[in-house]
């Protein structure tokens, strides 16, 4: 069980990638308190990077750029006493100012384990942007630990990998003409 | 002065903005949590009523 909930963590921490899409989770930079620890390697890694690790503890506060696609070799670990206990914890999507966040996974349970790795193959769907960069905290609480952390991620790639792009500046272009259309008589000549 | 104009003006205005700042998110400009996307939609419906009560008595000062 502890073994999922480090997993968890990590996820938050290190695997956001597939966070949102898949399952659970891809690294990225971020900041980390608390007694945690989380690692992540991308088997394949980005085009231009190839493979790479990530250690949530000591990324600096540089955007994590991660593959559309990839395998993670994830650890993670907590340092408690390793007997018994209950935890609880969240990884969230930060949403602009005023709608809040999206909380993409979250965890409830005991276990007596304290650290944990595997496997995580993630694919996220055409739908989700690359190059946007999205803000993912992931907090975890048990008995003597109170870990927290937030990951700056990017999917490599360009704006019109996804269809979202062009949709929205066709929306874009139509709101604009139907703008224009419609405050066109301030423009006009008085005679 | 019309309403019906001032109204369409202002949710075109909306629109138009928030359209754009998408765009700005999409195009990796700002950050998903980035306060623009709060702002600009707020700012098209003031700008888009200001051009709309602007638009409607001119319209009207013509006909």
């Amino acid at each position: 069980m502890i073994m999922r909930l480090s997993m968890r963590f990590l996820g938050a921490i290190t695997m956001l990638g597939a966070v949102a899409l898949v399952s659970p989770a891809s690294v990225a930079h971020a900041s980390l308190s608390g007694p945690c620890e989380a690692t992540g390697t991308f088997q394949t890694g980005t085009k231009s990077d190839g493979p790479f690790t990530i250690n949530a503890k000591s990324l600096g506060s540089a955007t994590v750029v991660i593959p559309r696609e990839d395998t993670v070799n994830w650890t993670g670990a907590v340092d408690v006493p390793a007997q018994s206990r209950s935890y609880s914890g969240s990884i969230t999507v930060k949403l602009p100012p005023g709608f809040g966040s999206v909380t993409i996974d979250s965890w409830n349970s005991t276990s007596d384990n304290v650290a944990n790795d595997g496997v995580e193959e993630y694919k996220l769907p055409s739908l989700v942007p690359a190059g946007v960069t999205f803000v993912v905290s992931g907090q975890h609480k048990e008995p003597g630990a109170t870990c927290a952390g937030t990951v700056h991620v990017q999917i490599e790639g360009g704006a019109f990998d996804s269809p979202l792009a062009p949709a929205s500046l066709v929306l874009t272009g139509l709101s604009g003409a139907g703008f224009v259309a419609i405050i066109r008589p301030m423009f006009r000549r008085i005679v | 002065m019309k309403v019906g104009r001032i109204i369409s003006t202002a949710v075109l205005g909306f629109l138009l903005f928030l359209f754009v700042g998408i765009d700005l998110v999409l195009f990796g400009v700002v950050a998903l949590d980035s306060i623009v996307l709060t702002l600009f939609p707020l700012l098209g419906l003031a700008v888009g009523t200001a051009l709309g009560v602007a638009a409607s008595k001119r319209h009207t000062s013509t006909t």
